[in-house]
């Protein structure tokens, strides 16, 4: 019984016309209780071998079994915790203190807190370890290596895949593992397979494996292959094989050669297999048939205990990858700085920047109808004289200048109206307001005479503004204060005057609005839209990033030979980046209705839960982002492509009735119109479950997550 | 066999081609003696001309002071002229620092190195520069660029001529085996772009070739080769070359092998020497037994053994503070000494080929005088030449990156297109379709209203409400509180009442003036209810409702033969001074729109571009090749300069031509303030990339003051509208001045002298000017 099989293994990248050939028909066979050595140049699908060994990539033609079964089936437990693997890459979640990773790989494999200590501490001790509690960031290189070392070896695994353990470690390390191996293959049944493309460290192995474009061009114990080749070291037996082999690149288009290769390896063949029995005759005493055939009982029994196990550790295995996920979040300060402090600071300053009243405005103000300013301080003044049935006015205009406070405006006083005309021109007043002469005498004789008034009056009893509307948002305010001035100064001086108070408006009168105030500020229309889109667009970025560098550094790749499925990993982070959002949701929540004063008339729950959703599915879009995008910058540049277009389509900014039709349609799919429709709703209308916009508000979030959810699987199966 | 026919027809091509060769006149050739020319300008140190590198009692530090993290320990080394000098070591012993020290990139704390006669990184000394080749360990080529770009790119660089730089081209093409020029570099497979990658350190014919682990997962014929050509090129004892790898065994072509670890070298020699001394088989047994000694000694309490080679650093160590720097060196090195007296001795006589190198006989001394002297002509007014061909050359490296990646491109050209036609025809247009929900008492029990025109007094509530704006619909409702329910059902906007004698209360009302009666008023009075949960459209139903009692008070004035002023609020905003009488959301937004599209653009271009280059050991490489940074950070000025102008063009052809938004003034002012925002957007990318280590959280750097700039600067709400201590701070930032600024160049039509105008431009400038001066100091940090 061989640990692995490999049996005309074909595997190649790319589209089926035009394939990129990794494995060509490839043959190995590893037994146990070996080293196998593989060796060979970067780029000759070494990688991809180890890839399809333990079950990550799968073969596009040919078999390959690993202990007894195929791997990446059910129950073969590979990948899983019967195969221990060191990537390439250090792998190793450099938050981590050494400890913590040992028992984060013990948890995952599912074993017992009593295990892992007892193992942790025969790996220290053998493998010479710094203390437990430093931080693998902290490490020097060597010691992260013998850390990932460590971490592939505490369960006791069957087998041991080393890729490149030993690159530009020192020599006294290299020596250390290699003795450890041998050790170990001696006194066990383990088998490892190592690869390196330094040729000469792999005297040592049991049996060597040459591997060049995608074949193997020699299998063979290294003293076997050393005199078959007549070669003093390794190195050179490579050399002439590959000399042999030809230069070409393109090796499909020699297939004569192989052929011809492959028999001389079919003769090596024979010669490797006796002499591998002979070894294992000294270790185990049973031949290699019989060894065989308990071999394949034993891949039943632990099948079943496996499959146990499986069950039983799920949740160890989780723990361990939340533990994991948490601690990488925490020990990353300026991480944590982010995510807790960012959402305070974008909305304090959203709160504290938007949507306030413009104080500060500077109004210029003519008055022809005085001698000089100084007359309406005086306050002796009195501007109304009413009698029975009349009453006489002086100088109105002084009381329309009083109404004018600081809050809507600075007045500045100006001589003649040419002179703040000019200052307006240059920008230093925003407007003028202008009383003509006779002001006072026009009113009194529109007021009187009404329709029979003089021509003249109606022009002079006019309050002039000039204004400059370049600020569309200062207009507006400006506008609505004047009109508001206005409107208190004649029911004022109606009263005074003993008439009707509302006899000097248009008869348009407006109530207590409904939902909201007369008075509304921006900031509460905006507010809804600004959060949400702050609590999806940081769940997208923090997801994101998260996991392309989970994968960059090949965590990713570790974990999921660890045995842990695809669907198990975005479980853990799910849940991870859930409490982040609960957290932040919560912040802002607080926040806004403690600090901020935002009222809301409806159930705090319901827009707590909305909020949670919106920023769930902006964590599925980060993760979905990750999926297609390969490096940072293209993931960055997916977020904020998509950020702009969201923002401006949303509504948040302006109302969507404003929009062409089409795009209305258009903007109501994306995943923040309805619900900050919905928001606000909840907020300023109080409106709950029962409503339309409520219940689309929701409903849409959910949908946007089936879907992203769905494409996210999709593409896993795809990139696999 | 075919490859040794290969290999001799390939021969006199390489012979051809460097100058060790005798009949090579267009090649320029360096000579000992042009190198003791440039010393002497230098005029530092000329002890010992038979070194290519000399280094003695190089400290170097990394980390805070109070916890070292020491990396080069008093080391001292020397590479003889004309040899292969292998530096072995695990790494993290401190080679890839030693290299970078030799290479002038990085600085010692304390020590001297010389190479090539003079200290790397001082004018003249032509290091870093075309003196030297570098092949750092990572592949470091663009993957955008075909092979014979990344050759055109570098030999720029080196300041060669184009027709030269092809010459060469060919002959590396043939002699690497590469396949066609036009290839991309990702499209190669890893052996090949490793050859393009040790071509380009060969491009330009260096003195002195350091490559950092060339043979790492090479493939062995390839290993073979480039060790081949390596012997072939130093058999001249005019090339020197040094070679890092950790793979000890492949070291034994070298002449010299230094064995490093911790920071030291544990021995200096030649491999034979070596093997004999420590009567091992193989080079790893060496090694390895020295680093278990070294490994006792710092157990023994780090004393020194000095009988032994391997403690010279460590007595040097003890000499060294006070006693001049020979002293202490010619005490420390006794063990080694002897044997590098030797050394010397067998790299002299191995010009005449003791290697048994398939010696030819060395080039004619005269003709490589001749040539040697040509070239000092040539590198003296190569230092005008250079600049040009360098800055071509980062020039065209920046465009063809961003022209090969579609995604780049589209995020250049296509996003702020989509943005300002997204922003036009989704912000600021008045809100059609509101729905308000009318009761009408005055109507007939059919449903219909109608009035008659001209001045007739019946149905006016009728007349008014076919005065309201089309884009308001009204929906009739029986009651007064069905309506107001249809409001709070969020199915009306607002809710309007009629009484029943609403037109006879209306009259009176105008007629009796001041003498109306309460009841009178009361009657005559639309009674509206507004949903003002959202702002925008609250305010503009209740402005149009304003507007449209006005045209319908004053229409029926004038039909009447009134005066229409009788009906009117005798407040009359007049003819604006600026802007239109009805400002535009959109005519508001659109200049800090504008603006905050092509900065953020930039600084997402940006951000990362620096650090990618960094990471992918791409900046080494140009830095070793002589580039400054200054050179680096103005070539991308450039390129995104360009970029910018493509960006602005777009975005203003579409705001101001495609949707009309107002622009009464310079458009020329427009432009220019654009582009520089632009600039300082890209300036802030820099200062991005140059201070964080990595990409990720540039990324979110740059993401991260999205938001707050936004928000900030005055771009949605007037700046006046917040506290005054954030409004001072509001000002500081980049983005709000020059936003005013445009504003004011848009709808007011001003000019630059106007305060306003020059201060945004003011603003921009000296934010682009405190950019670069950040960047350029922290990049000059991050070199020592």
């Amino acid at each position: 019984m061989n640990a692995v099989e490999v049996r005309n293994g074909y595997k190649f990248y790319g589209k089926e016309k035009d394939p990129k050939i990794v494995l060509n028909r490839l043959n190995m066979t590893v037994t146990h209780g070996s080293i196998y050595g593989l060796l060979g140049a970067s780029g000759c699908g070494k990688t991809t071998l180890l890839s399809c060994i333990v079950g990550v990539k799968f073969l596009n033609a040919g078999k390959i079994s690993v202990l007894g079964g195929t791997p990446g089936k059910k129950g073969s437990g590979v990948p899983g915790p019967r195969v221990g693997y060191m990537p390439q890459e250090i792998a190793l979640t450099e938050e981590f203190s050494i400890k913590e990773t040992i028992y984060y790989f013990g948890r995952i494999y599912g074993m017992s807190t009593e295990r892992i200590r007892e193992r942790y501490k025969l790996l220290k001790e053998l493998l010479d370890l710094p203390p437990g509690s430093r931080q693998v960031g902290h490490c020097s290189g060597g010691q992260m290596r013998r850390v990932s070392f460590a971490a592939a070896m505490v369960h006791e695994p069957e087998l041991l895949i080393l890729d490149e353990p030993t690159v530009g470690l020192d020599p006294l390390l290299r020596e250390k593992i290699w003795d450890f191996l041998v050790e170990t293959t001696r006194t066990s049944k383990l088998a490892v397979i190592i690869t390196t493309h330094y040729i000469e460290e792999a005297k040592q192995a049991n049996c060597i494996g040459l591997m060049r474009n995608g074949i193997l061009l020699a299998e063979d114990s290294p003293q076997n292959i050393l005199s078959h080749y007549e070669a003093e070291s390794l190195e050179y037996a490579f050399l002439q094989l590959c000399v042999k082999h030809g230069v070409s690149d393109e090796v499909h288009s020699k297939l004569q050669q192989i052929s011809t290769i492959s028999n001389s390896i079919a003769g090596d063949d024979k010669t490797v297999s006796t002499n591998e029995v002979k070894r294992k005759n000294s270790i185990e005493s049973n031949d290699s048939n019989t060894a065989c055939c308990t071999g394949v009982g034993d891949v039943d029994c632990n099948k079943k205990n496996l499959v146990k196990n499986l069950q039983i550790t799920t949740r160890k295995r989780m723990k361990a990858l939340l533990v994991k996920n948490f601690l990488q979040m925490l020990r990353q300060p300026a991480g944590m700085l982010f995510l807790t402090c960012f959402p305070i600071f974008q909305l304090v300053c959203f709160y504290v920047a938007i949507g306030g009243n413009p104080i500060g405005l500077k109004l210029g103000i003519v008055d022809d109808e005085l001698g000089s300013f100084s007359e309406c301080w005086n306050s002796s003044l009195i501007t109304t004289h009413p009698y029975n049935d009349t009453c006489d006015l002086n100088k109105v205009s002084c009381r329309f200048i009083s109404h004018i406070n600081d809050s809507v405006a600075i007045k500045h006083y100006y001589k003649s109206f040419d002179e703040a005309y000019v200052d307006a021109k240059k920008g230093r007043v925003m407007g003028v307001i202008y009383f003509a002469k006779n002001f006072t005498q026009s009113m009194q004789d529109i007021r009187d005479e009404a329709s029979y008034a003089a021509e003249g009056s109606f022009e002079n009893a006019e309050i002039k503004i000039y204004m400059d509307k370049s600020d569309q948002q200062l207009t507006f305010f400006l506008e609505k204060k004047l009109m508001q001035t206005y409107h208190e100064f004649i029911e004022k001086l109606m009263g005074d005057c003993k008439y009707p108070i509302k006899a000097g408006n248009i008869p348009i009168g407006f109530k207590d609005p409904i939902y909201g105030s007369i008075d509304g500020v921006y900031t509460d229309y905006i507010a809804p839209g600004v959060v949400m889109t702050m609590i999806f667009f940081l769940a997208t970025l923090i997801t994101s990033t998260i996991f392309i560098t989970d994968r960059l550094e090949g965590i990713w790749d570790r974990t999921l030979v660890a045995g842990i499925s695809t669907t198990e990993l975005l479980l853990a982070h799910i849940i991870t980046q859930s409490s982040v959002m609960l957290m932040q949701c919560v912040e802002i929540v607080l926040l806004a209705a403690f600090i901020f004063d935002t009222e809301n008339h409806g159930d705090n729950f319901t827009v707590i839960l909305l909020l949670m959703l919106l920023g769930f599915s902006g964590m599925l879009y980060g993760l979905f982002i990750s999926i297609f995008c390969d490096s940072h910058t293209m993931a960055n540049f997916m977020a904020t492509g998509s950020f702009y277009p969201m923002i401006i389509l949303c509504g948040i900014f302006w109302p969507l009735e404003g929009m062409p039709i089409y795009l209305q349609y258009i903007s109501f799919l994306l995943p923040f119109t309805l619900p900050s429709i919905a928001v606000r709703d909840i907020l300023a209308k109080g409106w709950g479950f029962s409503y339309m916009s409520v219940i689309a508000g929701y409903s849409i979030t959910t949908v946007w997550i089936v879907v992203l959810l769905i494409l996210c699987l999709i593409g896993l199966k795809i990139k696999k | 066999m075919d490859a040794e026919n290969q290999h001799q027809i390939q021969r006199p091509k390489v012979k051809k081609m460097f100058s060790w060769s005798d009949d090579a006149p267009t090649i320029p050739v360096e000579s000992s003696e042009q190198t003791i020319a440039t010393i002497d300008d230098g005029g530092t140190q000329w002890s010992r001309p038979q070194n290519a590198v000399s280094v003695r009692h190089a400290f170097k530090t990394y980390g805070p002071k109070s916890k070292p993290n020491q990396v080069l320990n008093n080391l001292n080394m020397t590479v003889a002229k004309g040899t292969i000098y292998g530096l072995l070591g695990a790494s993290g012993c401190g080679k890839t620092t030693l290299l970078s020290c030799i290479v002038g990139r990085k600085r010692l704390n304390s020590g001297e190195i010389f190479v090539l006669g003079g200290k790397p990184g001082t004018r003249g000394s032509g290091v870093p520069g075309k003196r030297v080749g570098y092949m750092p360990q990572e592949i470091a080529l663009y993957a955008e660029f075909s092979i014979k770009e990344t050759m055109m790119y570098f030999g720029w660089i080196f300041g060669m001529q184009t027709s030269e730089i092809i010459e060469r081209l060919h002959f590396l093409l043939n002699f690497l085996d590469l396949p066609s020029e036009n290839r991309l570099v990702k499209n190669l497979s890893g052996g090949q772009q490793r050859r393009v990658s040790f071509a380009v350190a060969l491009m330009h014919d260096p003195e002195l070739l350091i490559l950092d682990e060339p043979t790492v997962g090479v493939d062995p014929l390839l290993r073979q080769s480039i060790w081949n050509h390596l012997v072939h090129i130093t058999k001249a004892g005019q090339k020197t070359v040094i070679i890092t790898t950790h793979y000890i065994e492949e070291a034994r072509q070298a002449h010299t092998i230094g064995l490093m670890r911790s920071g030291r070298l544990l021995a200096e020699e030649s491999p034979q020497v070596l093997l004999s001394m420590y009567r091992c088989s193989s080079l790893e047994d060496v090694f390895l037994k020295l680093s278990r000694k070294q490994g006792q000694q710092q157990q023994a309490a780090s004393e020194l053994n000095i009988s032994n080679n391997i403690s010279l650093s460590a007595l040097a160590f003890g000499n060294k503070k006070d006693n001049p720097v020979y002293i202490s060196q010619e005490s420390g090195v006794i063990g080694l000494n002897f044997h590098q007296s030797k050394e010397v001795l067998i790299s002299e006589s191995n010009n005449g080929s003791t290697y048994g190198l398939n010696g030819s006989t060395p080039a004619l001394p005269a003709a490589q005088n001749q040539s040697a002297i040509e070239c000092d002509d040539c590198g003296v007014d190569c230092c005008n030449l250079t600049t040009r061909g360098k800055i071509r050359a980062l020039l065209q490296k920046n465009f063809l990156r961003m022209w090969r990646n579609v995604g780049v491109m589209l995020f250049i050209f296509a996003l702020p297109v989509m943005q300002v036609i997204l922003f036009c025809l989704a912000i600021g247009r008045d809100p059609t379709g509101l729905r308000i929900a009318v009761v009408n008492r005055e109507m007939n029990a059919s449903g219909e209203c109608k009035y008659e025109k001209g001045c007739s007094f019946s149905n006016l509530s009728c007349r008014y409400l076919d005065h309201l704006n089309s884009s308001i619909i009204q929906e009739y409702y029986d009651d007064v509180e069905s309506a107001k329910m249809a409001v709070a059902q969020g199915n009306a906007w607002g809710a309007m009442y009629f009484t029943e004698n609403f037109t006879d209360a209306l009259v009176a009302r105008i007629v009796l003036g001041r003498d109306a009666d309460d009841e009178t008023l009361e009657q005559s009075e639309i009674r509206v209810w507004l949903d003002m949960s959202n702002q925008q459209i609250g305010i503009i139903l209740n402005r149009d409702l304003q507007y449209s009692y006005r045209t319908f008070a004053q229409g029926l004035l004038e039909d009447c033969d009134n005066n229409p002023k009788l009906g009117d609020v005798p407040i009359q905003f007049k003819e604006p001074i600026y802007g239109t009488n009805e400002p535009s959301f959109t005519d508001f937004v659109a200049p800090g729109v504008i603006l905050t599209i092509v900065f953020f653009l930039a600084v997402a271009l940006t951000s990362s571009a620096l650090i990618i280059e960094r990471t992918e050991g791409l900046l080494d490489r140009s830095w070793v090749a002589g580039v400054t940074p200054t050179e680096i950070l103005f070539s991308h000025v450039v390129t995104q300069f360009v970029v910018m102008c493509g960006q602005t063009a777009l975005v203003l052809i579409f705001m101001i031509l495609v949707f009309g938004v107002t622009n009464n003034g310079d458009i020329f002012l427009v432009i220019c303030l654009t582009i520089l925002q632009g600039l300082c957007g890209m300036c802030f990318g820099f200062v991005i990339s140059a201070i964080c280590e990595l990409e990720r959280n540039a990324i979110q750097l740059a993401l991260g003051s999205f938001y707050p700039t936004l928000l900030l600067s005055g771009v949605i709400w007037p700046i006046e509208g917040m506290p005054y201590i954030l409004r001072n701070i509001a000002v500081g930032l980049p983005l709000t001045l020059a936003t005013s600024a445009l504003r004011s160049i848009l709808t007011r039509g001003w000019g630059f002298m106007e305060f306003e105008v020059y201060m945004g431009f003011v603003a921009t400038i000296s934010w682009i000017l405190l950019f670069l001066i950040i960047t350029m100091v922290s990049l000059k940090l991050k070199q020592n």
